[in-house]
């Protein structure tokens, strides 16, 4: 499933990071940042206007729009 | 002695680095809990007491690794890996300690380059709240590197380093020069360093498996805060009380400068020079110098606020909370605080500005900004619409803060480049919260009020010595004011503003120093329409006296503004002191409503104040800047005729 519907609260790990080719710097970035495959993330709700997403990796919160949570795939953890 | 020693500070983004570099050094870097404070590379000489050589300290911006992956990314690199064999350096990589796994992938690259280098854990109390701990010998035995503990807040939190650095920097060889590989590392690379950035960390860190008090805590505040409700409360609050704050306990200090400048200008009179040369030093020097000062408490107070939701961690929070608001113009969440900043004062609004990352998003929000109507514009308006609309002044006010608002946010969308990916590129980063030492508070408020002092200071101080100029230009100290080059300018002026309803000399003249700063444009008002005053000579001891006085009452206020900032939220609007009775009846015959709506559109959009016009220049650069002047100009006679017009055909007379 995408991260973008993983619902509040919840945990899982990140399978794939799809980025197009032109976003190789983003897609190392986010690599860096924690999102790549094996790395658990958890979902911590969404702004009060509905965007963006505001996710949890190694203890470091992220704010990422929902673009970019729509490429990152998990797998949930229960 | 050659080039000086450099200490170059790197690490990943918003681990404390400037922090560090202030606590070693004793000078003051500006420090944020967010990501992006050090935007530039920053040097600083530093005398330590173990040596009496001069060390260059560079603060570079946080980086995750030396593929340069953004601007400021870029200079890191260049920086880094730019060693020309001339000089001694010594890399100082800080690290946080509770993210090792996140900061030491940056570790390995630099230990890669083969320079003398030193680890620096850093945030260690914070780690160990978290429940990590991490074992500094055995990461050093790893590494191969020495490794040093610190905390970067504390005064005695950086002593660690400064021992080792007393211990290695006599025997620092310079460096050595090594091509460096800036073929971007593809994912297996980057898989396989990952992996031993986890081995390594695996080994040197034990975490504690409960989550501690401090993780929950930390957890609830950051649930409230993306609450639908909750949040845009809480962030409402929070802003109402930065306002309040900087209004309340700056009041007392603008007036005990304005009776500082008073005083000056009184010895001036009452020294034996010619009336002319004594008024160009009272009232152009001493004025511009004053003007100067009259801005320094509002910027000290709001820089204070400012740096406490900046290094407490609320600032990305908020960037968060508003960024799907902002998108429609072209801005993100980063821009909020900023624009808010505005209505304020623009100039701390502006240099606010600059914890913003992408280049396209500074400019869009330098362009909104000086259209956010400033405290300054609140007292023209509240006079206007106290004699033309009695009873609805606060519908004009609140349409005219509305209008300013549409207006700066429908111009930033119009002007300057989007970035195709822009949107996708946006991640903001969350740090923990964290409780910021007042101290360093108010230290850094008071360096950046200093810095802002010193840079627009000369602009301001020029602006208002050819205004007194233009005021005494050809009769000298004749006192009729439409005589003298400004009230000839005013009158050719006023054909252009007639479309606009506003026919009186006085009132367009004002708009001139309004340049300057628009705090003065009533007293100008005030000062051409009943003549200029006179200069009242002080005596020495009277003078002195009057500055003592003027102390203790703004001390007095202060501890009272203090007080009636807990006790109650009423915002309430000053009076104003230079608008006598007289000064009121005499303006509601000057013109009419429609024409005060008009000149009150006018006075929200135009050219901002030499001070704001200087922190763009600062921000954007000069042509930038100077589109900007001539933008507002336009647009600001373009919706004041129009304003106008409506008004008067809506029957406004």
């Amino acid at each position: 499933m995408k991260l973008s519907d993983l619902s509040k609260g919840k945990t899982a790990v990140v399978d794939q990071v799809t980025l197009q080719a032109e976003h190789a710097v983003l897609a190392r970035r986010l690599f860096l940042m924690g999102f790549r495959p094996g790395t658990r993330v958890e979902m911590m709700g969404r702004a009060p206007l509905g965007d963006p997403f505001v996710v949890r990796v190694n203890n470091q919160g992220f704010g990422l729009r929902r673009e970019l949570t729509e490429l990152i795939e998990v797998s949930p953890c229960d | 002695m050659t080039e000086p020693t450099e200490l170059l500070f790197v690490g990943l983004p918003n681990v404390g680095k400037s922090s560090l570099i202030n606590s070693l050094t004793g000078s003051v870097l500006k420090v944020g809990n967010w990501t992006g404070t050090t935007v530039e590379k920053r040097s600083l000489s530093w005398n330590p007491d173990f040596t009496n050589e001069t060390i260059s300290v560079v603060d570079l911006p946080g980086s995750y690794s030396l593929h340069a992956t953004s601007p400021e990314e870029e200079v890191t690199k260049q920086v880094v890996t730019g060693c020309d064999g001339s000089h001694r350096r010594l890399l100082i990589n800080v690290v946080d300690s509770g993210q090792l796994e996140r900061d030491l992938y940056l570790t390995l690259e630099l230990k890669e380059l083969n320079q003398p280098m030193v680890v620096v854990l850093n945030l260690a109390d914070e780690a160990r709240k978290f429940g990590t701990t991490v074992d500094a010998d055995a990461l050093s035995e790893r590494l191969g590197l020495p490794v040093v503990s610190t905390v970067g807040v504390s005064p005695l939190g950086s002593l660690s380093l400064a021992s080792h650095l007393a211990e290695v920097l006599p025997s620092l060889e310079a460096c050595s020069i090594k091509p460096f590989d800036s073929s971007e590392p593809d994912l297996t690379q980057l898989e396989s360093r990952m992996r031993e950035v986890m081995d390594l960390s695996a080994a040197v860190c034990t975490s504690d498996p409960i989550a501690s008090q401090a993780t929950l805590w930390h957890r609830r505040l950051d649930n409230a805060l993306l609450h639908p409700l909750l949040g845009p409360l809480l962030f409402f609050i929070a802003m109402l009380l930065v306002f309040r704050f900087t209004f309340i306990l700056s009041d007392p200090w603008i007036t005990f400068l304005g009776t500082v400048q008073a005083v000056l200008a009184g010895w001036i009179a009452a020294l034996p020079i010619p009336a002319i040369v004594a008024s160009f030093f009272a009232e152009g020097v001493v004025g511009g110098l004053g003007t100067v000062a009259a801005f320094s408490p509002v910027l000290f107070f709001l820089y204070l606020g400012m740096s406490f939701l900046e290094r407490s961690g609320f600032l990305p929070r908020i960037a968060v909370g508003a960024d799907r608001l902002l998108r429609s113009f072209g801005l993100s969440g980063r821009s909020l605080v900023p624009l808010l900043l505005g209505f304020g004062c623009n100039v701390p609004a502006l240099s606010a500005c600059r914890t913003i990352d992408s280049t396209h998003e500074r400019i869009r929000a330098a362009i909104a900004i000086p259209f956010m109507s400033c405290g300054a514009r609140l007292a023209v308006y509240s006079l206007f619409a106290a004699i033309f609309f009695p009873g609805r002044e606060a519908w004009v006010v609140l349409g005219l803060y509305l209008g300013g608002i549409a207006v700066g946010l429908i111009s930033a969308a119009l002007f300057g480049k989007r970035a195709a990916d822009e949107s996708v590129h946006s991640v903001i980063e969350l740090p923990p919260f964290r409780l910021p030492p007042f101290h360093l508070l108010v230290r850094e408020a008071w360096s950046r009020c200093m810095r802002f002092v010193q840079g627009a200071g000369r602009m301001v101080c020029v602006t208002v010595v050819v205004v007194w100029a233009l005021l005494h230009i050809p009769h000298g100290m004749d006192t009729n004011v439409m005589d003298s080059v400004y009230g000839k300018v005013s009158q050719i002026a006023v054909p252009a503003f007639r479309p606009m309803g506003v026919e009186d000399p006085h009132l367009v003249g004002a708009l001139i120093p309004g340049i300057i700063a628009k705090e003065v444009v009533i007293g100008s008002i005030a000062t051409s329409i009943s003549g200029m005053q006179p200069l009242e000579p002080v005596g020495l001891g009277n003078g002195l006296g009057q500055i003592g006085g003027a102390f203790l009452t703004a001390l007095k206020e202060t501890g009272a503004g203090l007080l009636a900032l807990v006790s109650g939220l009423n915002l309430d609007i000053s009076p104003n002191e230079e608008a006598t009775p007289e000064l009121m009846a005499d303006l509601a015959t000057r013109t009419t409503a429609a024409g005060a709506l008009g000149y009150l559109v006018f006075i929200l959009l135009y050219t901002p104040c030499v001070a704001t016009v200087a922190a763009l220049r600062n921000l954007v650069g000069w042509r930038w800047a100077g589109f900007l002047v001539v933008y507002q100009f336009a647009v600001a006679y373009v919706f004041g005729i129009l304003v106008f017009q409506i008004a008067r055909l809506a029957g406004f007379s």
